[in-house]
């Protein structure tokens, strides 16, 4: 037998066993443990984000009012075109609301 | 046109993209499977040695450079995990009580059918580092320099390690009496990850 037989052989051989093993379920569940880690950072990301938006929604009157103050010095050229503090403190919320949600949609 | 290993790895390592990740780990998984099977002969092992292996170079890929193929780090990182888990396995029994012992579980193994029992009983007269060597460069396509990247080995030395196997296996098929082609009655077996 000869070097090439032995080389014809063994790639026969490993060429059948990698067809086999393309066609099982390795990879589905390599990449399911794999993305085990994403999945916790991302419940762990959410569930904070939950509570903070609970918390937040718990105090949103106070907040906005707090904020519209603020808005109110700072901005006073936003009331006078009619827009109220308030209206704006929303908007700034409504925003970051907005950016935390794409945020979350970016990672999942 | 399918992006190539090396455009997944960059995408996987500036976007954390999982998909480029994934599509490495279904590229791959099937032949460093094969060669992981072919050299420790149990195919749970060889599995459970393959899912470490992407664990690792998917928590490792910022460390790839790119001066070799993706492929000969994947199976560098495989070959280390097979030596360590050979380490942990107390796989220290003598060859021969080990194929004698196996010889009955692997009569009727699937993965088994294709190849010939005197390849496998040649293959198995191999040591960790030959057979590795033979099953890259004659099994898996490999050159010589991807084999000596995977195998952490001088170029030279890999050279050898495959003209050292190709010529023990060619002196263990002369020597059995059927063809490599025709199975003995009897079946020998790499069962058993050789440990020195």
């Amino acid at each position: 037998m000869s070097a090439e037989d032995i080389e014809r052989l063994l790639e026969r051989d490993f060429g059948e066993l990698a067809q086999r093993f393309e066609k099982d379920r390795f990879a589905a569940r390599m990449l399911f443990r794999l993305g085990a880690r994403r999945r916790a950072r991302l419940g762990a990301v959410a569930f904070a984000g939950g509570l903070g938006a609970a918390f937040a929604a718990s105090q949103f009157t106070d907040i906005v009012s707090l904020a519209a103050q603020s808005l109110a010095r700072s901005a006073p050229d936003a009331a006078a075109a009619g827009m109220t503090s308030h209206l704006l403190a929303t908007l700034l919320f409504a925003g970051a609301l907005t950016a935390t949600a794409f945020v979350l949609r970016q990672e999942s | 046109m399918d992006p190539n290993d090396i455009e997944l790895v960059a995408l996987a390592k500036a976007a954390h993209d999982e998909r480029a990740f994934a599509v490495l780990v279904r590229r791959h998984q099937a032949r460093l499977r094969a060669f992981l099977v072919r050299l420790c002969g149990d195919q749970a092992r060889a599995d459970d040695i393959a899912q470490e292996t992407f664990m690792k170079a998917h928590s490792a890929l910022a460390t790839f450079r790119g001066g070799g193929s993706f492929r000969s780090w994947l199976f560098a990182i495989a070959y280390r995990e097979f030596l360590q888990s050979a380490r942990k396995a107390k796989a220290a029994v003598r060859l021969e009580d080990a194929l004698k012992a196996d010889a009955a579980r692997y009569r009727d193994d699937k993965l088994d059918a294709g190849l010939s029992l005197d390849l496998r009983a040649a293959l198995a007269t191999l040591d960790d580092m030959e057979r590795a060597a033979i099953l890259l460069c004659d099994a898996a396509g490999f050159s010589h320099p991807e084999a000596a990247s995977a195998l952490n080995a001088p170029l030279g030395s890999v050279k050898t390690y495959v003209a050292r196997a190709r010529q023990k296996m060619r002196d263990r098929l002369s020597d059995s009496p059927a063809s490599a082609e025709a199975p003995s009655p009897e079946p020998a077996t790499t069962g058993v990850c050789h440990v020195r």
